[in-house]
C-alpha cells in the first residue's frame, strides 16, 4: 500500500485555521483532485491521512508533514499537482516522497520544531534570553490530563536566540518531550497576543543535527 | 481595512469565521459590477453557511457580468464587542467592504428568533434601523423567507420585502436597482416605487396599520395610489426549468448541514395543519432523477464533500426516492461517500427504503409522529398510523440503524394529557422493538425523543388558534421529562419562554416593531442561542414599548377577523384554511392532493401552477 510523505506550508490567508480545519481540508481537497484514497475501517470510514504534528490556530508555517495512503497507480507528481491545483489559497504542497512500507509515521519520528517569533515589544530582549538560558533549570507549570503538573523545560530549548528580525526558536516537538510556543514566550515574560509565530520547520533531530523528515525515510 | 481586522481576530473565538478564502468562494472586481448585494444572514458564520437558499442567490448573482454578490453574517458577540470598540463596521466577507458601500443588502427570514440579530446588524454596519430614516446614502434593505409572510413586525425596518422563491425576483430587483443607479440621483422613493411594480414584491411604507378602540388590528390602509391590496408570492412552476447551483463554497471550519444539498422538490401536499412550510411552498414540484443525479455528482467534484443531503420538505414522498436511491448507491458504493436524509414521514419509509440506502454510510434516522395519540395525528392531519411507525422501525433496525431520533409537537390545538402521555407510549414502543431486535456485537439501541412546542404559524389551518400558556407548555415537558426517564432514551426540549416570543412574533402585528427596537437596545440578540437569551429584558422591552408578550402569544382570532398578514398572499384562500381548521376540530382528516383528490386550496388556479410528479406508480 503505498504511502507519500508531503511537505505543505500553512500561509497568512488560512492561519486561523485550527488543525481539525486542516484535516478536512486536506481531505475533501485529496477528493476534489481525484486522488484515491485507502480509507479507515469502521463506521465513519476517512482516508487515511496522518500529520506530524498539530499547528496551532494562528500560527503560519513553511513545513508541515502529511502522510498519506494512497492507491496504486498514482505517481508522486501526480498527486502533487493534482493536490495543489485544489487546495485552497493558503496551502501549498512544496516536497513529497514515497515511504518504504516499514518507515515510521511521521509523528513519531519528529522530535523538534523551530520557530520563528516577531515580537512587538523587544526591550532587553537579548538580556532576557541570555538569563533565561543561564540557567540549568526551568519550570513551568502545565495542565495534563493527569492534573497539573511541574516541569523542567529547559533541556528542550535547543536553540533560542535574537535575531535581526525575529527570535529563533528550537524547541522539543512529539511524544518524547514537547515545549509549546507559549510557554517559551511566558517564559520570556512576552505577552502571546502580541507575538507573530511562524513554525520554519519539523526536524529529526539527532546528534549530528536536524534531519528533514523527507530525507530520513530510510534509516531508521 | 485588512489590518484593522487583522489586530482583532487573534483575540477572538473561531477567527476563521471571519476570514474568507474558502475554496469556491468568489471575488469579482467591483468595477466591473453595476450592482452590488451583500447577502446578509443574521445568525453567526457556521449557521448561515448552511443555508441552501443563500448558495443560490450567490451564485445566480455572481453568474451574472453586471453584479456581484458577497456574504455577511452577524459577528459574534466577542467579534462585535471587539469591532465596537475599535470602530470597525460591518463588512462582508470576500472583499472585507463596509457594507453601507453595498446598493443592496438582503436579509433572510427564517426564524423569528434572528430578528434581533437584523438590527444589530444594521446598527453594527452604521444604518439607520427605520426605512423612513435613511437617505440615498444608505443601500436599499430588502427582506426574503419563509417569515416574510408575516414580515409585519418588521414592516418599518425593510424598504422591500420578497415574498416566495426569490430566484426570479432577485434578478427583477437587481435589474431595477442597476436601472435606477444609472438614472442618479434620485430619491429612494422613486427606487421602492420601481421595485414596488414587479410581482411578489411588498413595499410595507405604502401602507399603514389601523387599530380599533379595543387595540386590536382592524385593517391595513394604502397611502400611495395605486399600491396593490394584496402581494401575491412568486413561484418557480417546473424545478427541472431552474439550473442548479454549479458550486458551493466549501467552509474551512465546521459548519451545520456540512454536506453537497440537492433539493430534489419544492413544496408538499400532504397538507398536515400545523405546518407553515408545507402551505407556503405548494404545489409540490419534483425534480427528476437524471438532473438530480448530475448535479449531485457534480457538485460532489466541484466540493469534495463526502456526504450528500437529498432535501425537501419530505423527501420520502418524492416519487422516485427508491429509484434515486438505488442508482445512488450503485454509483457510490465503496467511495466512503454517505447519504442522508432528513426527517423522513414514517408512512413513505419502507424496508425496501431502508435497505436501498443502508449500504451508505449510515448516519442517524429521523421520524416525525409529531403527536402521540392517532386522534391527535388526525386533527393535525398528520396520517401516520402506529403501525406505520412501527413498521419503519423495524425496517431501520433490522438494515443495521440503533440511533432513532423522533420529533413531537406539544400544545397542539385539543391536546390532552393522554396525547401527551401517548408520546411516551410510542417512544417505549420503539425502544423495546430495538431492543427485541438488537443483535449481540451491535450497538444498543437508543430512542431520542424531541419535543417542541408548537406555535401557531400563519397561513396554516391553525392561525386563529392560541398558544398553550406557557405554565401549561412547562407542565407537559416535565410530565413527559419524567416518562421518559431511561438509559435507552434521550429527551430533548427547550425552554418555554423561547417559544413564547416566537409565538408572539409570528402572528404579531406592527406594533411589536418598537419592541423589537427596545430590545436590541438592551442587549438582545442572538436569541436562538440558549446562553445569549434574556427573557428579562424582553420583558422589559414588551413593557417599554407598552405591548403584552401573552396577548399576542395567546391572541384567539375568530372567522371574519382581518389578520395582520392577509395582504401578504402565499396563494391559499383563506376560507380553505378555516375549513381545514374546523375539519381539524372534527378529528377529520384530509388526502393529500397528489395523490387523492383536489383539497380545493387554490393555489393551482391562482397562480397557474400545478402538481408536477415525475414518476408514475404507487407511493403511497
Amino acid at each position: 500500500m503505498p504511502r507519500l510523505r508531503a511537505r505543505f506550508s500553512k500561509e497568512q490567508p488560512v492561519k486561523y485555521l485550527s488543525h481539525l480545519d486542516v484535516v478536512r481540508t486536506f481531505e475533501r481537497s485529496l477528493k476534489r483532485a481525484g486522488i484515491v484514497m485507502h480509507y479507515s475501517e469502521g463506521y465513519h470510514p476517512k482516508p487515511k491521512l496522518s500529520f506530524a504534528s498539530a499547528l496551532a490556530v494562528g500560527v503560519t508555517s513553511e513545513a508541515e508533514y502529511v502522510d498519506l495512503d494512497i492507491a496504486e497507480g498514482q505517481s508522486c507528481n501526480q498527486v502533487v499537482t493534482g493536490l495543489n491545483g485544489a487546495l485552497p489559497q493558503g496551502i501549498e504542497v512544496h516536497e513529497a516522497v514515497f515511504l518504504p512500507p516499514e518507515a515510521p509515521a511521521a509523528m513519531a519520528v519528529v522530535n523538534a520544531a523551530s520557530y520563528c517569533l516577531y515580537l512587538e515589544e523587544t526591550e532587553n530582549l537579548c538580556a532576557r534570553i541570555r538569563d533565561l538560558l543561564h540557567e540549568n533549570e526551568l519550570w513551568i507549570r502545565r495542565q495534563t490530563k493527569k492534573g497539573q503538573r511541574t516541569i523542567d523545560v529547559r533541556r528542550w530549548i535547543f536553540a533560542l536566540e535574537a535575531r535581526e528580525q525575529c527570535v529563533y526558536l528550537e524547541a522539543a516537538s512529539g511524544s518524547s518531550g514537547n515545549l509549546r510556543v507559549e510557554e517559551v514566550l511566558r517564559l520570556l515574560d512576552a505577552d502571546h497576543e502580541d507575538v507573530r509565530v511562524h513554525r520554519a520547520g519539523l526536524w529529526i533531530r539527532k546528534k549530528n543535527g536536524l534531519h528533514s523528515p523527507l530525507q530520513e525515510v530510510y534509516r531508521p | 481595512m485588512n489590518d484593522r481586522i487583522e489586530r482583532i481576530l487573534p483575540r477572538v473565538m473561531k477567527p476563521a469565521r471571519y476570514t474568507n478564502n474558502e475554496y469556491n468562494a468568489v471575488h469579482k472586481n467591483w468595477d466591473d459590477a453595476d450592482v452590488t448585494m451583500a447577502l446578509a444572514f443574521p445568525d453567526v458564520y457556521e449557521v448561515g453557511m448552511g443555508h441552501l437558499g443563500y448558495k443560490l442567490l450567490y451564485n445566480t448573482i455572481n453568474a451574472r457580468t453586471d453584479a456581484l454578490a458577497e456574504r455577511a453574517y452577524a459577528p459574534w458577540v466577542d467579534m462585535e464587542a471587539e469591532m465596537k470598540s475599535a470602530g470597525l463596521p460591518l463588512f462582508s466577507l470576500e472583499s472585507k467592504t463596509p457594507l453601507t458601500a453595498f446598493d443592496v443588502i438582503g436579509f433572510t427570514l427564517q426564524y423569528e428568533m434572528s430578528y434581533t440579530n437584523i438590527l444589530k446588524m444594521l446598527d453594527l454596519a452604521g444604518i439607520p434601523r427605520r426605512s423612513q430614516e435613511r437617505t440615498q446614502e444608505h443601500p436599499l434593505i430588502i427582506a426574503g423567507g419563509p417569515c416574510a409572510f408575516n414580515v409585519e413586525p418588521l414592516a418599518p425596518f425593510f424598504d422591500a420585502v420578497v415574498l416566495g422563491e426569490a430566484e426570479g425576483a432577485i434578478h427583477e430587483i437587481l435589474d431595477v436597482v442597476s436601472a435606477c443607479k444609472k438614472r442618479a440621483p434620485l430619491a429612494r422613493q422613486d427606487w421602492t416605487a420601481s421595485l414596488g411594480r414587479l410581482a411578489g414584491v411588498y413595499i410595507p411604507a405604502w401602507y399603514e396599520a389601523q387599530y380599533d378602540d379595543q387595540g386590536a388590528f382592524s385593517g391595513l390602509q394604502t397611502v400611495k395610489d395605486d399600491a396593490p391590496d394584496k402581494i401575491t408570492k412568486r413561484v418557480i412552476p417546473d424545478m427541472e426549468q431552474l439550473p442548479g447551483p454549479d458550486s458551493f463554497i466549501v467552509p474551512f471550519i465546521e459548519v451545520v448541514h456540512d454536506r453537497v444539498m440537492v433539493e430534489v422538490m419544492r413544496g408538499c401536499t400532504r397538507g398536515c395543519r400545523f405546518c407553515q412550510a408545507g402551505m407556503l411552498y405548494r404545489p409540490a414540484r419534483e425534480r427528476s432523477v437524471e438532473t438530480i443525479k448530475k448535479q449531485i455528482q457534480d457538485l460532489l467534484a466541484v466540493t469534495g464533500y463526502d456526504e450528500i443531503s437529498l432535501t425537501s420538505l419530505s423527501t420520502g414522498d418524492y416519487s422516485c426516492i427508491r429509484d434515486l436511491a438505488a442508482e445512488l448507491m450503485q454509483e457510490y458504493e465503496g467511495t466512503g461517500t454517505a447519504l442522508s436524509l432528513p426527517s423522513l414521514r414514517v408512512d413513505s419509509f419502507s424496508v425496501e427504503l431502508a435497505k436501498e440506502i443502508q449500504r451508505f454510510r449510515k448516519t442517524g434516522l429521523t421520524f416525525a409522529p409529531e403527536a402521540g395519540t392517532q386522534r391527535l395525528r388526525n386533527v393535525i392531519n398528520k396520517n401516520v398510523t402506529e403501525d406505520q411507525l412501527m413498521e419503519a422501525c423495524r425496517g431501520a433496525f433490522e438494515a443495521g440503524w440503533h440511533q432513532m431520533k423522533l420529533y413531537f409537537m406539544i400544545g397542539l390545538p385539543t391536546e390532552t394529557m393522554d396525547d401527551v402521555d401517548g408520546i411516551a407510549r410510542l417512544a417505549f414502543r420503539v425502544l423495546d422493538m430495538g431492543r427485541k431486535l438488537h443483535k449481540a456485537g451491535r450497538r444498543r439501541p437508543t430512542v431520542t425523543v424531541s419535543v417542541s412546542s408548537f406555535v401557531p404559524k400563519v397561513d396554516t389551518p391553525f392561525q386563529w388558534e392560541p398558544q398553550d400558556t406557557p405554565g401549561l407548555l412547562h407542565k407537559k415537558q416535565m410530565r413527559l421529562k419524567d416518562a421518559l426517564k431511561h438509559p435507552g432514551i434521550q429527551y430533548q426540549y427547550h425552554d418555554v419562554t423561547t417559544s413564547v416570543l416566537e409565538a408572539a412574533f409570528a402572528r404579531g402585528d406592527r406594533r411589536l416593531a418598537e419592541v423589537l427596537e427596545e430590545a436590541v437596545d438592551r442587549g438582545c440578540g442572538f436569541d436562538a442561542w440558549s446562553e445569549q437569551f434574556r427573557y428579562s429584558n424582553w420583558q422589559e422591552a414588551f413593557s417599554a414599548a407598552g405591548q403584552n408578550l401573552h396577548g399576542y402569544a395567546q391572541q384567539c382570532f375568530a372567522e371574519n377577523d382581518v389578520l395582520p398578514w392577509d395582504h401578504l398572499d402565499a396563494g391559499i384562500e383563506k376560507s380553505f384554511l378555516w375549513q381545514e381548521y374546523q375539519a381539524a376540530l372534527a378529528e377529520e382528516v384530509t388526502d393529500d392532493c397528489r395523490i387523492g383528490s383536489c383539497s380545493g386550496c387554490g393555489v393551482c388556479s391562482a397562480l397557474k401552477v400545478k402538481n408536477i410528479v415525475q414518476g408514475g406508480g404507487d407511493h403511497a
